[in-house]
Order: structure tokens, then sequence, then C-alpha cells
């Protein structure tokens, strides 16, 4: 098991935003969570990225718990737990988030470098691996604004991986992508999940997670409402309320 | 020539004066300036509400009137300082101040996303700020900072208040003496030079850092 969320609570300023979450993502299994704008997705990606603090339930990453219930509610894991649970989840965010005072190359050897405490040549030839599998080998001094959409998507991705996580995060994949290159993201976390990483994606685009996903899980004011799986075709889906935002 | 070869050692001694105040102000004020804004955007409200004070008192009145403050003023709480030291103790101060509020807007300015990608992968707090967050903070505050820096330049005259004899007074001693304006001439292009060095040097800064958007 990856990861491993159960019944998570968040609200902001008494707005309920995620009810009651339950969920898994296994080992090389792809789990999309779809939804319309403010069905707390986005709230929910950020808090299995320790980067939100839910008020109740758990989140486990690669049997570590990043958070747990206690008698109080919940309980946050040390800061050195958080430590060793940060470099199993990395997160791809919409905007990417490169450093721009950087480059490529610096991009990607930043944490090895600083967390892992890799040497600079060790975390060069990885990063240079990475570059190479994600067809960018020729971009590792390019700076971030000279890069498109795309490349900056890879870049991130590279980031991430440099890590060695146990599950990626992908907030919104295709968001800066046009049509043509939502393959090419497909192609790569296939990829990935093939090498036995955990994903998991956020989006809004049916057809993109359809596409990538081994399951598809459906959020709608804060509530996980519905499941499909790739293996049925995506023909589990029963509520009409999701069906009709399928197809719409 | 002749009339301003024979002003030129106590111009000479003037600007050494105010040369002094300068660097030595640039080179306490600036770092003190990164500490200060750090100390206004701290969630610890003792320190944000002491420091907005301590903003508001050196922005709020003259410096004149600090320069004043500290070398007349502080002797009665048992505070004597030299000409010198006073001096720097309030331009320090002042300029503190400010640098701090120009930070403060570029540290402001980066994007949350920006500490989020740092947080992400585990870098530690004093390495996302170092790595990070400042060196994208310099490249956006150094317009701001040129400006401030070529007002230390010319605000320096004022230091004549606690009887230090810097470039303009000693330009305004010989004016005096000698019922000419020609000592004002050659002081203000001395400030001129300094200001045209110190633009071109910023120039080239902003150039060095204009390698990314």
């Amino acid at each position: 098991m990856s990861l491993k969320v159960e019944g998570l609570y968040k609200s902001f300023d008494g707005n309920t935003v995620l009810n009651n979450i339950n969920f898994k993502v296994n080992k090389g299994e792809i789990v999309t969570i779809i939804g319309p704008s403010g069905a707390g997705k986005t709230t929910l990606l950020r808090a299995v990225n320790g980067l939100e603090d839910a008020d109740k339930g758990s989140i486990e990453i690669d049997g570590d718990f990043l958070c747990k219930n206690n008698v109080e509610g919940i309980e946050y894991c040390s800061k050195k737990q958080n430590k060793s649970i940060r470099k199993k989840v990395g997160i791809v965010f919409q905007s990417f988030n490169l450093f721009p005072h950087m480059n490529v190359m610096e991009n990607i050897i930043e944490a090895p470098r600083s967390v892992l405490k890799m040497n600079k040549k060790a975390a060069a030839e990885k990063a240079e691996a990475l570059l190479y599998d994600l067809g960018l080998e020729t971009k590792a001094s390019a700076y971030p604004f000279q890069l498109s959409g795309g490349q900056k998507q890879r870049v991130a991705i590279a980031r991430s991986c440099a890590l060695d996580p146990k599950l990626i995060c992908f907030d919104e994949p295709t968001s800066a992508l046009d049509p043509e290159m939502r393959e090419g993201i497909a192609n790569i976390i296939d990829d990935l999940a093939e090498k036995n990483m955990a994903i998991l994606i956020i989006t809004h685009d049916m057809a993109f997670a359809k596409r990538v996903s081994h399951r598809v899980l459906f959020i709608e004011n804060g509530k996980l409402i519905d499941e499909g799986k790739k293996d049925n075709n995506f023909s589990d889906i029963s509520s009409k309320r999701v069906l009709n935002y399928i197809n719409s | 020539m002749a009339y301003i070869n024979s002003l030129l050692p106590s111009l000479i001694s003037g600007l050494t004066t105010t040369l002094e105040i300068f660097i030595i102000t640039l080179l306490i004020s600036i770092p003190l300036g990164v500490v200060v804004a750090f100390g206004r955007l701290s969630n610890i409200k003792v320190i944000s509400k002491t420091i907005q004070s301590y903003i508001l008192v050196m922005r709020g009145t003259p410096l004149m009137l600090q320069l004043v403050f500290v070398f007349f003023g502080l002797p009665y709480i048992g505070i004597a300082l030299d000409r010198n030291t006073a001096a720097l103790v309030a331009f320090i101060l002042n300029y503190a101040a400010y640098f701090a509020e120009i930070f403060r807007g570029g540290i402001d300015s980066i994007e949350i996303g920006q500490y989020e990608g740092a947080i992400v992968l585990g870098l530690s707090k004093v390495r996302t700020i170092t790595k990070i967050i400042l060196p994208q903070v310099i490249k956006r505050v150094l317009p701001s900072v040129g400006n401030e820096v070529i007002n230390l330049v010319k605000d320096t005259s004022l230091v004549y208040v606690v009887g230090l004899g810097e470039l303009l007074r000693a330009g305004k001693i010989a004016s005096n003496r000698d019922a000419s304006l020609i000592p004002f001439v050659a002081v203000g292009t001395i400030y001129l030079l300094i200001v045209m060095l110190l633009t071109e040097g910023f120039k080239r800064l902003e150039q060095r850092y204009s390698y990314y958007k």
C-alpha cells in the first residue's frame, strides 16, 4: 500500500471541504480523483502532500503516518518523521513551481544534494538519466523561462522523481498542455506506474482520466461519491450525477 | 584651475568623511535590513509590532532630527557617542528601516508556489530562504535599492549638524571664505561623479541578474 487515506475531514471557516474521505492507492496503480471545481480535489491533494493540515482522519504513506486520529482529533507526525515521509511523496504542481533562477539541472539536483546529501556527480548523473527518459537531455542548462509548458512539466516530474518517491501526485496535469501533448504525459505517467510508483492525479478532464487511470474516483461537495475501474471500462459508474458530469 | 586645485585638499578631506559614512552605513544597514524585514514578516506578534513601530519612527521623522537626537539626546540617558559613531548609528538605523521595507516588498512578491515547491522537496527553512527566496528577492529589489543607495550619497551631507566636516560643508566653507560659487560647482560635480559610478554599478548588477525571468 502506497497511500491510504481514512476518515479525512477538513473545513475552512465552518465550510466542510473534505467530508470523510477514504481511499487507497496501491503500488504501480494510477488513481484519478475527478470532480467539479470546488469539490475538494485540490485540498485533498494538498493534505496528502502536507501542505494543508486536516482536521480529522489519517494519511498513511508507504507505511508511515503523516497524520492519524487521537483522542483530541488529529495528531501530526514529528518533524523528523515528516522529513522521511517527504521523500516518499512528490507532487507535480499545476503551475510546476520550478525555481526560475536555477537552470533545469540545478532545479533537479537541489533536493538530492541538500536533502539526500548526494554528491554533485551522483546527483547530476541521476538527473541526466531522468532528463534522458523524459526527452529533455538537451535542456539541462536551460532556464525555466526558456521552456514550453510541457517541457516545464517534465522538468517538474524529473525534479520529483529525483527523490525516488513511492507516490507522485499530479495537480491538473493537462491544464498547460495542448491536446497533442496529452498523450505524451499519459505515457510518462504509465511509465512511472510501471516502475511501481503509485500515482494520484486530480483533474476535471474526464477523457484524460479514462485514458490514464486504473481507477477513477468522483468527488463532490467533499465526498467521494462513486468509483469507476478501467477493468470494467468504467461501466461500474452508477450515480446519475456522475454520469451526467462525465457525459456533459 | 589653480583655484580649484587650491580647494582640493579640503574637499578631499570632506569627501573622505562622506565616503566613510556612506560605505559603513551600506555595509551594515543592508544586512540589518534583511533581518528587520524578516522580523516585520514574523508571525510572532511582539516582534512584528515592535519592528513596525521602529520603521514608523525611522520613516516618520526627519533623518536630521534623528542625527541630532542620537548625538545630543542620548547623552542624557547616559549614552554618549562621538560624532562619527553617532552619525553612523543614526544613518544605519534609518537606512535599515528603508531597506527593510524594500526587502519586505520583495519577499512578499515571491509566489507562494516557490515556498511550496521547496517544502515538498523537503528543503530546510534556511536553505529555502538562502537558496530559493533571497536570490529571487535580490533581482526584484535591485532598482529600489539602487534608488536608496543614491539617496544615501546625498543624505550624508546632513552629518554637518553633529559637527562633522563632510564634502558639502567643505564646499560651503570655501564658498563663504572666497565669496565664490565655484566650490559648490566642484562639490556638485563630485556628487554627480559618485552617483554616475553607482548608477553604472547597479546597471551591471541588474544585467548580471537578467539571465532569467
